[in-house]
């Protein structure tokens, strides 16, 4: 039953990627990127590889979207064309 | 930071929380050397706690809490623990960083595990020290 | 115009797909990055280092410059952000 979990997990991550990269909300392409972020240390933690997913959480879900959005908050909040 | 976040349930449960996010980042860097994690990871996590101080109790409080003058110091403090201990272990006939030529205790191993958390601690302070330096840096701007 | 980049995008990515097809199963154990130094690491690693977690003796004492040079990078990094965005 695992690989049903895996593939759930595995799927999500291909919403939130294209997710992302669709946004033109800034903002909400940040806030995505931190699920996206937290969704890929579930995986490295779910392939056995507990420092990663601990790396990945601390580092890609907290610290780089807080940095994300104070960027956001300096400069425009919505993508031009 | 643009404005202070002002709610008593946010600001209470930060206050609270801290501590606790803190004992997770020592535990993590003290025993990495038998769990996962190790200095990268329980520097991120102490970095952290201090975000969450500066995002609910405002910027200043957490620049009060790791002071400039202690943080820019320890930045470089993972290299000079690197190179110390390096420097250490040519002197005591084995190579750079083989950790196990250290005479300090009978049994090898147990110099090993100690070096290595040493430098595990150096990465950590490091870690620690450039996160919240460039979350203040970037938070603490005239600009908006 | 918009034709070139979607063939470009195309043709890299069935290079890939095809190249995919060529590397060891998923997990297999008998995978080329498995059979090198692997298993000496997991036999010795423990009495050589000395500590438990075998991601630690490799980042810290196998691949100890590497590590050494992470270090420095993150160190110079701050140091860059303190001299482009000033002392706070």
């Amino acid at each position: 039953m695992i690989w049903l979990l895996n593939l759930a997990l595995l799927m999500l991550l291909v919403v939130t990627a294209i997710a992302v990269v669709v946004n033109k909300d800034l903002l909400a392409a940040a806030i995505t990127f931190s699920v996206y972020s937290f969704i890929m240390a579930m995986l490295y933690t779910q392939l056995n590889a507990p420092d990663v997913g601990l790396a990945e959480a601390a580092i890609g879900a907290g610290a780089t979207t807080v940095l994300f959005i104070i960027a956001i908050s300096k400069t425009a909040r919505r993508e031009e064309d | 930071m643009p404005e202070l976040f002002e709610d008593v349930i946010v600001r209470t449960i930060a206050r609270l929380l801290t501590p606790f996010i803190q004992l997770f980042a020592l535990y993590v860097l003290m025993h990495g050397h038998a769990t996962p994690g190790g200095g990268f990871q329980a520097g991120v996590i102490m970095a952290a706690s201090f975000i969450l101080i500066a995002i609910a109790l405002g910027l200043q409080e957490a620049k009060d809490r790791v002071k400039q003058k202690v943080r820019l110091p320890m930045e470089s403090f993972g290299p000079l623990t690197f190179v110390v201990i390096g420097i250490i272990c040519i002197a005591c006939g084995g190579y750079y960083l083989q950790y196990t030529t250290v005479p300090l205790l009978p049994s090898l191993q147990a110099v090993g595990a100690i070096l290595i958390s040493a430098v595990e601690v150096g990465i950590g302070v490091t870690v620690m020290a450039m996160v919240t330096t460039i979350f203040f840096s970037m938070a603490g701007g005239k600009h908006a | 115009m918009r034709l070139a980049p979607l063939m470009v995008v195309l043709i890299i990515g069935a290079t890939l797909a095809i190249a995919v097809a060529g590397m060891p199963a998923f997990g297999s154990s008998d995978a080329p990055a498995y059979t090198h130094v692997v298993p000496r690491y997991l036999e010795k690693g423990v009495e050589e280092t000395g500590v438990g977690n075998i991601v630690t003796a490799i980042v810290v004492y196998y691949r100890g410059y590497d590590t050494f040079g992470e270090v420095t990078v993150i160190f110079t990094a701050g140091i860059a952000v303190i001299a482009l965005l000033g002392r706070e």
